[in-house]
C-alpha cells in the first residue's frame, strides 16, 4: 500500500479502482434485488421457487459491496498500521462476499445457453478479478501477521 | 434449471465458509486494532507525564551540571586572584627592597660626598691658611 502515499487525498479512495466500480455496481444491483422490487431475470430463473435466496443473494451482494468501500475509504485515511489491516482485513471479507455472489450470477446467466456466454464470461472475469485480489491481500495479511508474531 | 440449485448452493456455501473465516480474522484484527487504541488512549496522560518528568529531569540535570561549573570557574578565578595578589605583593616587596638598598646606596654616596667636601673645605682652609702665613712672613708650614 505504499503507492497511496503518492497519490492526492482525494483519489486515494480510488486506488484500488476496479473494486470500487464493480462495488457501486454491486449495491446498486444488490438493493433492488434485497428489497425484491428488481430481479436479474436469468437468476430469478435459476432461483425459481426460492425467493429468499434472491433476497440472500442480494443482501450478500449489498454488503460485500458496503463492506469493499467502507475498506477502501478506511485504507485511504491516515491511520494506525493495525487500523491498516483491519481496513485490509474487511477488504478481503467484502470481496469474498463479492466473489461469491458474481460466480452465482455468473452460473446463472451461463446457465441461460449461448446468449449468455458473453455477459456470463465478464460477470465471471468480475468474480474471478474480486477472488484474485482477496487472496493476495489475505497473503499479504498472512505474511503481516506472521512477522508482527515473531 | 432445477440442476443449477446444487452448482449455487455449493458456490454459496464455499463463499461462505470462506467468508466466515476472513470476518474471523477480520473481527480479530479490529479488536486488536480497537485494544490498541483505547490502551493508547489510557497511555496518552501517562506518556505526557513521563515526558514532563524526563524533561524536568533533564533540566535539572543541566541546571546542576551549570552550578558545577560556575562554582569551578570560582574556584579558578579565586585561586587565580589569591596568585596574583601574591605575586604583586611579591613584586612590591622586591620593589620595596630595591628601593631601600638604592636608598641606602643613595645615603652612602650622599655621606662620601660629604666627606668629600668637608675634606676639600678643610684643604681650602688649610691652604688658605697657608697661603696668608706664607704673605705675611709668618713661619712655614
Amino acid at each position: 500500500m505504499k503507492h497511496l502515499a503518492a497519490l492526492p487525498r482525494s483519489l486515494r479512495f480510488f486506488a484500488e479502482p476496479f473494486e470500487i466500480w464493480i462495488a457501486l455496481a454491486c449495491v446498486l444491483t444488490g438493493i433492488p434485488a434485497a428489497i425484491g422490487t428488481t430481479r436479474p431475470q436469468s437468476l430469478a430463473r435459476a432461483l425459481h421457487g426460492y425467493s429468499w435466496l434472491l433476497h440472500a443473494w442480494g443482501i450478500l451482494l449489498c454488503l460485500g459491496a458496503i463492506a469493499t468501500l467502507v475498506a477502501r475509504w478506511r485504507i485511504g485515511r491516515p491511520q494506525t498500521e493495525l487500523g491498516d489491516r483491519s481496513a485490509r482485513a474487511l477488504e478481503v471479507v467484502g470481496l469474498v462476499m463479492l466473489a461469491t455472489t458474481t460466480t452465482v450470477y455468473a452460473v446463472a446467466i451461463v446457465a441461460v445457453g449461448a446468449p449468455g456466454l458473453a455477459a456470463g464470461s465478464i460477470t465471471a472475469s468480475a468474480a474471478a478479478a474480486c477472488a484474485m485480489r482477496a487472496w493476495i491481500v489475505s497473503r499479504e495479511l498472512a505474511r503481516e501477521r506472521l512477522a508482527a508474531d515473531v | 434449471m432445477s440442476n443449477l440449485l446444487p452448482i449455487i448452493m455449493s458456490v454459496l456455501g464455499g463463499g461462505t465458509v470462506t467468508g466466515t473465516v476472513t470476518a474471523g480474522r477480520w473481527l480479530m484484527d479490529e479488536r486488536a486494532r480497537r485494544h490498541a487504541e483505547k490502551s493508547a488512549t489510557v497511555r496518552a496522560p501517562l506518556i505526557q507525564r513521563s515526558l514532563e518528568l524526563r524533561v524536568a529531569a533533564q533540566a535539572d540535570e543541566i541546571l546542576q551540571e551549570t552550578i558545577t561549573t560556575l562554582r569551578q570557574n570560582y574556584a579558578e578565578l579565586k585561586a587565580e586572584f589569591t596568585q596574583y595578589r601574591k605575586d604583586v605583593e611579591a613584586q612590591r616587596q622586591r620593589d620595596l627592597k630595591d628601593h631601600q638598598r638604592q636608598r641606602t646606596l643613595d645615603h652612602e654616596e650622599m655621606d662620601r660626598l660629604h666627606q668629600e667636601i668637608t675634606d676639600a673645605n678643610a684643604t681650602i682652609t688649610q691652604l688658605r691658611f697657608a697661603l696668608q702665613s706664607s704673605q705675611t712672613g709668618g713661619p712655614g708650614p
